[in-house]
């Protein structure tokens, strides 16, 4: 960690607040929706492959 | 500050135990935009999984919209209508997540105009049913059944005709697009040059035709009174067997063996002696060219009471249009009919039924299928030639 910040409270609090939201607000979401879209392409490659999803009834 | 820098120090902070935001405000703050996340996320599916979505493109709003307008899935006497979604999303969670993530597809062909006028529209519509029918054979028509269901199916009320239809499909369990292409939507409808059986068999045709050897029309062929196609003769219809006797150019001259009813002007020329199977139809003045079409002597067919007479003649042919070997047109004939017959019902072998008996019956089915002119007349050839009259078996 660099020191020059690492007393500072005022910045540390400004870097902890910033990283919070940054993770929360758009890195997660957006990983959350990349695994959603991954998988449902995933899928599609597969249904491309192996044709359309079968029921039984 | 680089790029890099700037990732390093967000990780240094991420694995650093907090020491301004109190463990309260994290957990409750991670919590609340879960929540919101969670709930946007559902949303945002729920938005493009309406009506009002699909339409809000032109390609949608102005084609099949309107086209199901005119339907009972728009308006019925029990008030409840479907909604493009209920149909074409799938309802499960991944089939679901898989179909909306193929709409990436219908992006790209809205940014790139793949469909952007009626016309382009209407050339990709058999393309397009053709991906909705094969995803609807293969769940068994599960979009249709989220509504519909055979066991709740109240035979009663339905008509005779109905019923006749609908109960032995129940009892084979039959999915629901077998029979009811078309329902919400138009058929793509189809000109007979852009027929996929001819496509099919245009693969299979002779490359050249040879003299001395027999050929078979796989399409309906245009036929001439000379080598320059400036007198017409007529048409060659589909399994008609000529001898090519010499080739000139792009053009062969065959003679043909058929039978014709001494009727009329004789222009239609049938496959045998009293059989229905027609191979040719003629123009009216090759069809009275003595020195073009031979008579043999008469014969009376004692069923109908008609003089039948042989005839040979001789015409010229453009070279496309023929294969070598029939069982190439009777592989393509019999892949057709049973897929297009046995929806329905369990489809009769061919020579279940006589050569002129097929051609009423066929005729009275087709109208539930899907086939194109060329196709229905390609099927009947086969059964025609398939028939009881062509079988040891009856």
């Amino acid at each position: 960690m660099p020191s020059t910040t690492s007393g500072n409270s005022v910045g540390s609090r400004r870097r902890e607040w910033t990283t919070f939201l940054v993770l929360t607000l758009i890195v997660l979401p957006a990983l959350a929706v990349a695994f959603v879209g991954g998988y449902g392409f995933v899928l599609w490659m597969s249904q491309v492959i192996n044709g359309p999803p079968t029921v039984d009834f | 500050m680089s790029i890099k820098s700037l990732i390093l120090s967000f990780w240094d902070t991420l694995r650093t135990p907090p020491a301004t935001i109190s463990l309260g405000v994290i957990s409750i703050g991670g919590f609340i935009t879960g929540i919101i996340f969670w709930g946007g996320f559902n949303t945002a599916l729920e938005v493009t999984n309406t009506e009002k979505f699909c339409i809000s493109c032109h390609e949608m709003a102005d084609n099949v919209y309107l086209e199901l307008q005119e339907t009972v899935h728009w308006s019925n006497r029990t008030g409840v209508r479907a909604t493009c979604p209920d149909c074409h999303v799938p309802h499960e969670w991944d089939n679901k997540i898989a179909r909306k993530m193929q709409a990436s597809k219908e992006v790209w062909g809205k940014v790139f105009g793949t469909i952007n006028t009626r016309e382009k529209f209407l050339e990709k519509r058999e393309e397009l049913a053709r991906h909705e029918w094969a995803r609807l054979e293969a769940n068994n028509s599960l979009e249709c059944r989220n509504c519909h269901d055979y066991d709740s199916m109240d035979w009663d009320a339905m008509s005779d005709e109905a019923v006749f239809y609908m109960q032995p499909a129940a009892e084979r369990n039959v999915g629901c697009i077998e029979c009811h292409k078309g329902i919400a939507h138009h058929l793509p409808e189809r000109e007979p040059g852009t027929s996929h059986i001819i496509a099919q068999l245009d693969g299979r045709a002779a490359s050249s035709l040879k003299g001395g050897e027999d050929y078979f029309a796989y399409k309906p062929v245009k036929i001439y009174e000379n080598s320059d196609m400036s007198t017409p003769a007529g048409t060659l219809n589909l399994a008609a067997k000529i001898e090519v006797t010499q080739a000139s150019g792009d053009m062969v001259e065959f003679t043909m063996t058929a039978w014709r009813k001494n009727k009329g002007y004789g222009r239609v020329l049938y496959d045998d002696f009293g059989m229905n199977t027609r191979v040719a139809v003629l123009e009216r003045e090759t069809a009275q060219d003595e020195e073009i079409v031979t008579a043999g002597t008469p014969q009376m067919d004692d069923n109908t009471g008609l003089d039948w007479s042989e005839v040979k003649l001789s015409l010229w042919a453009p070279k496309s249009g023929f294969v070598a070997d029939p069982s190439q047109l009777w592989e393509v004939a019999e892949a057709s009919y049973a897929e297009s017959c046995s929806g329905c019902h369990a489809q009769p072998d061919p020579d279940h039924f006589s050569t002129n008996a097929w051609p009423a019956l066929f005729s009275g089915m087709v109208g539930f299928t899907n086939m194109d002119p060329i196709e229905q007349e390609l099927v009947l050839t086969y059964l025609q030639n398939h028939s009881s009259d062509h079988s040891d078996a009856h």
